[in-house]
């Protein structure tokens, strides 16, 4: 067999584990493993499909139903920009086996290329989920002809490609400037976070948005226009070939000139990206002593603070829905007419935001993998003197710490919109406080149930771990029982505080419900953990 | 009690002293213990100078002074230790085995793995063989070994059985 193919095999069955997948004792692929990938398949497929049909039907509505396709687009080479910017630094410069495979007789080309192409792999596989759902949602709602589905394989092929090139270059650029300081990880994690506002400041200009709502899909296309990337696939799709030649210009030759580039200097980047910097003259200071619950919990924040994947992970979604508020206060009467355009009381502007907050904080918890995350180092913690409770406390405090804090600040950007009532406003706060309270439960005692300590990567457990999918899931479950009665509630009374009140108890039941599970069974399964 | 695996894993993203101050918290070790205890072992297994860096940078051999370091600021009665001395150089091994010695010398108990038979028929008061998970010989060093090598014997047990 071709080296290169050797290692990428090697690669592939080492990384994505796939020898869990076959039965011990008889050496085949066990038929349970099999089905529970179909199912996280068919799940991601689920989700994907149920966002892009709710899109799409609200776009329809507006007749501009193309706009689905080059939004999709668009947000799988966001995302795709975004796993090969955090992890191509460690996947293709920093990996573990550098050494191993240098010894081999393989040219470093051959292994930069196995390296690269699992890099491909597993970006491929996240798009799947994203590109084939979005044409056949596109499709559903517009006219395609044989062109759009010749075309539609190669363009999938081909559209990461170039974003994979620019991505792998900045991961390593960043990795490479920001290892001679001491708060490296910040510094990383500024600069990849600064990248994206930078990116969305260019497509969101301040003269993006129209004034009137009914021009929004309107104003999108042109957003999407900036980002290019979307709107450059979607012509090509349709046929449009001097787009497809640009497209393929755009996507082909940045990886080219990347792959030639880093193939031939493979051995001296990854050294580089290797140095670390120390300081020899330490000077020693008294050490001051800390409660153990503080220990923990400095711990828990220090490690959470240590992991961009982990940041970016968990924290997107409430500085999204801070961001979006802030828009929305310099913008404060077109929302008012929108919200009276959709039928929608100004009085229930309170109980709508609400539900954003909740379902924003009911969809990720830090505590999902933060168990996963002691990884090799679990023996540390498990061989002192400290209680489950207190190892509990510590990372539920965490999410909260992360998650709490932005519900205060909405509530108050909110009170800059409109005048809430203060009754309201504890409402607002209370509820998606209290079902961060029941997340942070909830992950914690998924990931007990389904750890993931043997990693190489922090990503696996960060993002491509079953707790951390299944708290997502029995998240968002968590938050429609929570909300969709209290909505209920609020439609056939024409009161919200029933609503709220409703909302509030359910999110009590909820809480003790996991709660008495995690210090119950949980507490038992994690005495039983071993790395 | 302390216990050290054989590749200790550390807080990667901490600096030494972060570690050190943290174990010592868990442990709930006084002011004035961590400090002494840690200066002291710190200088005598010469990463002093280290502490403030953080452990992703530091070597296997520093990693494994770190954790004894760990250990040892508690004062612990019984120390475990798997294999202690892979990837120590020299010196730090031959402080190593003082430092051992010593805290037996006080009253303590230290209770390690090793494959290296010199260092055990060296250093140790007792010794017990391990053939297969089971415990072949047990005894004081000289119970087990009588007039042979330590090596002599283990090879013996180890082929016989």
């Amino acid at each position: 067999m071709n080296k290169l193919l050797i290692l990428l095999k090697a690669n592939v069955i080492n990384t994505l584990k796939l020898n869990k997948l076959r039965n011990k004792s008889t050496g085949k692929i066990s038929p349970l493993a099999l089905f529970l990938a179909f199912l996280v398949a068919a799940i991601a497929f689920g989700f994907a499909f149920m966002y892009l049909f709710m899109f799409a039907d609200l776009f329809s509505k507006q007749g501009l139903a193309a706009l689905i396709l080059p939004l999709g687009i668009t947000a799988g080479s966001i995302v795709t920009l975004m796993t090969t910017l955090t992890t191509a630094n460690g996947y293709l410069f920093r990996s573990s086996d550098f050494d191993m495979l240098m010894a081999l007789p393989v040219k470093p080309r051959t292994v930069f290329s196995s390296k690269l192409f699992y890099l491909l792999l597993i970006n491929y596989i996240t798009l799947f989920f994203v590109y084939f759902p979005t044409i056949i949602v596109y499709a559903v709602y517009n006219q395609t002809d044989w062109i759009f589905w010749t075309l539609a394989l190669p363009v999938f092929v081909l559209f990461p490609l170039g974003i994979i090139a620019l991505g792998s270059v900045l991961s390593f650029l960043i990795g490479s400037v920001t290892s001679r300081f001491r708060y490296r990880n910040f510094l990383s994690l500024i600069l990849t976070l600064g990248f994206f506002i930078f990116i969305m400041a260019l497509s969101f200009g301040s003269s993006a948005i129209d004034e009137n709502p009914s021009k929004f899909s309107e104003d999108m296309f042109r957003i999407l226009n900036k980002i290019k990337v979307g709107t450059l696939v979607y012509e090509s799709l349709l046929g449009n070939w001097t787009q497809l030649l640009l497209f393929l210009a755009l996507s082909f030759l940045p990886f080219a000139g990347f792959v030639y580039l880093v193939g031939r200097s493979y051995v001296k980047a990854s050294m580089r990206s290797r140095i670390s910097y120390t300081r020899k003259h330490f000077k020693m200071r008294t050490m001051k002593k800390s409660t153990q619950d503080w220990a923990l919990f400095k711990r828990e924040v220090k490690k959470y603070f240590s992991s961009n994947i982990y940041i970016m992970n968990t924290i997107v979604g409430p500085i999204l829905t801070t961001i979006a508020l802030v828009v929305m206060a310099f913008r404060m009467q077109p929302l008012i007419d929108q919200i009276a355009q959709g039928g929608l009381s100004p009085e229930a502007f309170p109980f709508v935001l609400t539900a954003i907050f909740a379902f924003m904080l009911g969809i990720t918890s830090t505590t999902s993998c933060s168990l996963s995350l002691e990884g090799r180092q679990f023996w540390i913690i498990r061989s002192s003197p400290v209680s489950e409770r207190q190892i509990f406390r510590a990372k539920i405090l965490v999410n909260l710490m992360i998650s709490v804090p932005f519900v205060l600040i909405d509530v108050i950007i909110a009170n800059f919109i409109i005048k809430i009532p203060i009754l309201y406003s504890l409402f607002m706060f209370l509820i998606p406080s209290l079902l961060a309270f029941f997340m942070s439960y909830l992950g914690l005692f998924i990931n007990i149930l389904f750890p993931r300590f043997d990693y190489e990567n922090e990503t696996k457990a960060v993002k491509q771990s079953l707790s951390v999918l299944l708290t997502m899931i029995f998240g968002f479950v968590g938050s429609a029982l929570v909300l969709v009665p209290g909505f209920l509630v609020t439609a056939n009374t024409g009161n919200s505080i029933f609503g709220y009140l409703i909302e509030l108890g359910i999110e009590a039941l909820l809480i003790g419900i996991v709660a008495y599970l995690l210090y119950s069974y949980g507490t038992k399964r994690y005495r039983k953990l071993v790395v | 009690m302390a216990y050290i695996p054989d590749n200790p894993d550390l807080y990667e993203q901490m600096t030494g002293v972060q570690f050190l101050n943290f174990i010592c918290d868990i442990y709930g070790i006084s002011e004035e213990q961590r400090n002494r205890e840690i200066n002291k072992y710190a200088e005598v297994l010469g990463i002093k100078g280290n502490l403030g860096d953080t452990i992703s940078t530091y070597s296997h051999g520093m990693k494994q002074k770190l954790a004894l370091i760990s250990a040892l600021a508690r004062k612990p009665k019984l120390m475990v230790l798997d294999e202690p001395f892979v990837g120590l150089d020299p010196k730090a091994s031959h402080d190593v085995k003082q430092i051992m010695r010593e805290m037996c010398n006080f009253g303590s108990s230290v209770f390690f793995s090793t494959h290296v038979l010199e260092v055990a028929e060296k250093l140790c008061d007792h010794v017990a063989i391990i053939k297969d998970g089971k415990i072949v010989a047990y005894g004081t060093m000289e119970e087990v070994k009588g007039d042979n090598s330590l090596e002599d014997v283990f090879l013996e047990l180890v082929n016989n059985e």
